[in-house]
């Protein structure tokens, strides 16, 4: 078989830092090609790269054997590369046939001869879909049918799929592997990123495995094993000396504080059920769409009431419901956001302001008078203790690195003196220094009494700040460590199987 | 209020479960544990001066180190708790009140106070060499017929303090729902397990005030006994399950099963499972994501919890579903060992090390 895409030591890198470097990847002429590695691996990088999203910032991207650049993703899709990504990039209001021919619209479209047009190609692909039915209404595995359509009609010689079964039910999945069989067979290319390591051993011909932006194994699907698989993921080197050692001694177990009880969401979060005791850094691990942040959302009162399709949730033995942020706060719950521009604060206010925003929701102002010196205080206060570095106190947000950003998500968390705090993410996009100073803060908050959740898609960041590690797989806790019994290797295997 | 939470199926309405995790995270330490002595329906066990002492249905056996018994006394109704102190044995005789052997209170016995019998002694503890606190799980059903309270959903239990002196009974607290373990705190406050609340109250043995210390448990506590550190070793019946807790709210149901079903194959918790074919849910399946799966809820465990002075649990030991070692009723500490009476099991397991703070089990 010919390589059809082949990179050769190809870097990309985003201001400085390599999402990967020196990769050498190669996909061959109807295969089938399953990259795996951790969240932050640089998989998708990789594969936008290919689907030209992104530009190489060093090495070769071969197309046939000669090399290419592609300016934009139309540029990737004229040469047949398609990229189906996980949240699909259809148009819900319009209908499957509509979707496929977007961007062959004629002047006048007769819709009665699109659909007979879809419909005649549809079947001739095998997929039982009804042209004529509006997007929006489609389960997840009929979407993807859609997008595939649409690659095919499009004349895809390679197509990407980034963690396609994800949202997939088992016999949707069996049915979406035996049309990516169809595909190769017909001559299509096919490149996988999936964190379901049973189907990259089953389906893929080749594996490629990342780790910290570069190829750490690649070779034969039938070399791999699991247990090889889940070693080159998570071996790593330079983590350590980031994070430290996660053998130590956990601290004990407190009073529990929250007991979550057969909780359901959304179909998010199925059945879950665990308990977070006041005293430990509860770390919550798990791939992302494992349904960790539904379940933090759904305690803190941040996700809609009516996702909540049963179970319990009991603070200090008492059992709590809430509809909005509010109440959770002043029962001493807080959420601190993984998507903290979207969500964590004012980017155009200073940090003084959002502080008080944050200060006027926890009562101790009934009349929300709105005080420029308190907002000053705050911010001395609180710059002074989390160890912010702003370059002036009317510094905006805007004008803070991620690092300090965070730190006042965080400390505006802290103004509500909760009992239960639950950082999502709470390291994403922040840079090497404040990722120590603010694992600091985790442990000492631990130490003060308080009950911490961490979750965290990076296995070394929950080794390095919990004190018990929950596994979170498809919407339930799956499994359970002590840090001290803990290695990375069994709570990546609970995540993955 | 109240029908609205029962139609939503919301707070004490909602068929949830508090989860086995944390210091009550799954092991194997029960199944793994050494035997001391076999024993068939083991329970109550006393560590005392001449060794260890145990019932088994109505006699009581005394065990050497080695786990050599010999019978000490024979009842005629089974043996349904028993205490020690100060060369003293309190020995509860279902549905035939307390008799006091050997010290200087032998001999004495009490039945019944305020016209009330004491046909339930489920825990039995000396405060003192003159007093003893005794639980009386319920005013209907004799201790044998634990699974039949429950599923009655029984709260005529009561607390008694009883004079060894002058023969009086004073009854500190009244309305538990099978209280069936006491443990003394040194103060004026004692522990008693509320089985079927799922909680641990303490007691003001003065005023009999009520607080909650350990609450939402996800198994029904039993005894209570001391526990290196000044804590505790809190014994359970069994886990609860989510079809129990179903069947508990389902009133009609429950009383045709209990008038038609023989006891042994009720769909309630047990001692010990997988003793006949004919018990409830043993063949069953369960069809998820397309697949026919066997399945089956766990109706007997083996688990004991260690917990600190304020019976906040620290650690557990479990037989999981699969195991033998159910039904742990009864926990006492000899010297650096745990033993362990697995009544669903048919003996007496010997943790070594765990009274001393020894955790190296598998998972």
């Amino acid at each position: 078989m010919t390589d059809i895409i082949e990179f050769q030591t190809a870097t990309k890198a985003f201001g400085g830092l390599a999402a990967f470097k020196n990769v050498n990847f190669s996909l061959r002429k109807g295969e089938i090609h399953a990259l795996l590695g951790e969240n932050g691996a640089g998989k998708s990088t990789l594969t936008k790269v290919m689907a030209g999203v992104y530009k190489l910032t060093e090495g070769k991207l071969l197309l046939d054997g000669r090399e290419v650049s592609f300016s934009s993703p139309k540029d990737a899709l004229d040469k047949g590369i398609v990229m189906v990504f996980q949240e699909t990039n259809l148009v819900p209001a319009m209908t499957v046939a509509q979707n496929i021919y977007l961007g062959e619209e004629k002047m006048f479209n007769r819709l009665r001869g699109l659909y007979i047009q879809a419909r005649q190609f549809l079947v001739g692909m095998g997929f039982q879909v009804d042209p004529t039915a509006q997007v929006s209404t489609l389960g997840a595995a009929h979407k993807q049918m859609v997008e595939i359509a649409r690659a095919v009609h499009h004349k895809a010689r390679v197509i990407v799929f980034d963690e396609p079964t994800a949202t997939l039910t088992p016999e949707e999945k069996r049915h979406f592997f035996n049309l990516i069989k169809r595909l190769v067979e017909s001559g299509v290319s096919i490149v996988f990123i999936t964190h379901a390591l049973e189907e990259a051993l089953e389906a893929a011909d080749r594996i490629t495995v990342m780790r910290d932006g570069e190829v750490v194994a690649s070779g034969e699907a039938k070399d791999f094993t699991r247990s090889s698989i889940v070693q080159a993921m998570v071996g790593r080197s330079l983590t350590e000396t980031l994070h430290g050692s996660a053998s130590r001694t956990p601290r004990p177990y407190g009073e529990k504080v929250l007991s979550v009880e057969n909780l359901s969401c959304a179909g998010l979060v199925r059945n879950s059920s665990f308990s977070v005791f006041a005293g430990q850094v509860t770390g919550m691990f798990g791939l992302v769409g494992a349904g960790r942040t539904e379940m933090a959302k759904v305690i803190s009162g941040v996700m809609k009431r009516n996702l909540f399709h049963g179970g319990e949730i009991r603070l200090n033995g008492r059992s709590v419901r809430y509809r909005v942020p509010r109440p959770a706060m002043l029962d001493g719950i807080v959420y601190v956001t993984e998507d903290r521009k979207f969500d964590g604060f004012f980017e155009t206010m200073t940090v003084g302001e959002n502080l008080q925003i944050s200060e006027l929701s926890n009562g101790s102002n009934p009349l929300s008078v709105v005080s420029l010196s308190r907002a000053r205080v705050l911010a001395k206060e609180w710059g002074e203790r989390l160890k912010l570095k702003a370059i002036s106190d009317r510094a905006r947000m805007i004008e803070l690195s991620g690092g300090n950003q965070q730190k006042v998500v965080i400390a505006k968390a802290l103004i509500q003196q909760p009992k239960l705090i639950i950082f999502d993410e709470p390291t994403r996009g922040v840079d090497v220094g404040a990722i120590v100073e603010i694992h600091q803060l985790i442990g000492e908050l631990a130490d003060q009494g308080m009950a911490v959740v961490v979750i965290s898609s990076y296995l070394p960041e929950i080794m390095a700040v919990s004190d018990r590690i929950l596994v979170a797989k498809r919407g339930r806790i799956v499994e359970e460590f002590m840090v001290s019994d803990a290695t990375e290797e069994r709570v990546m295997f609970a995540a993955v199987h | 209020m109240n029908f609205l939470r029962k139609l939503l199926g919301r707070d004490e309405w909602a068929i949830t479960l508090p989860v086995l995790d944390g210091p009550l995270l799954p092991n194997q330490a029960l199944e793994e544990a050494e035997t001391f002595a076999e024993l068939a329906g083991a329970d109550n066990l006393v560590a005392t001066e001449k060794g260890l002492v145990a019932s088994s249905a109505n006699r009581l056996f005394r065990y050497d180190a080695a786990g050599q018994g010999e019978v000490i006394a024979e009842f005629d109704h089974p043996i349904s708790a028993v205490t020690g102190a100060k060369g003293m044995l309190a020995i509860g005789i279902d549905g035939d009140g307390v008799v006091i052997q050997g010290g200087q209170h032998g001999g004495r016995t009490f039945t019944e106070a305020n016209g009330r019998r004491f046909n339930c002694v489920t825990a039995l503890t000396f405060l003192d060499a003159n007093t003893l606190l005794m639980a009386n799980g319920s005013d209907t059903v004799p201790a044998s017929q634990w699974r039949r309270d429950l599923m009655q959903k029984g709260a005529s239990g009561s607390l008694w303090k009883l004079d060894l002196k002058t023969g009086t009974a004073t009854c500190i607290a009244d309305g538990l729902a099978w209280p069936a373990g006491i443990a003394t705190t040194g103060s004026n406050r004692i522990y008693v397990s509320e089985s079927w609340r799922h909680r641990v109250l303490a007691i003001d043995l003065s005023s009999g005030a009520r607080e909650p210390v350990l609450e939402h448990l996800p198994a029904y506590p039993a005894r209570i006994s001391p526990a290196y550190d000044a804590g505790y070793w809190l014994s359970f019946y069994s886990v609860r399950n989510q079809l129990v807790e179903f069947i508990l709210r389902e009133d009609a149901y429950r009383a045709r099963m209990l008038a038609e079903v023989p006891e042994p194959f009720w769909m309630a918790p047990s001692l010990a499972s997988g003793l006949s074919f004919r018990e409830p849910m043993q063949g069953s399946q369960l069809k998820q994501m397309g697949v026919l799966k066997p399945y089956a809820v766990t109706r007997s465990y083996g688990l004991v919890a260690n917990c600190d002075a304020r019976m906040r649990p620290l650690a557990s030991f479990h037989s999981r579903a699969d195991g033998t070692a159910h039904g742990t009723v009864a926990a006492c500490e000899v010297g650096d060992d745990l033993l362990v009476a697995s009544r669903g099991g048919g003996r007496i397991l010997r943790l070594p090390g765990v009274a001393n703070g020894h955790r190296e089990f598998q998972r």
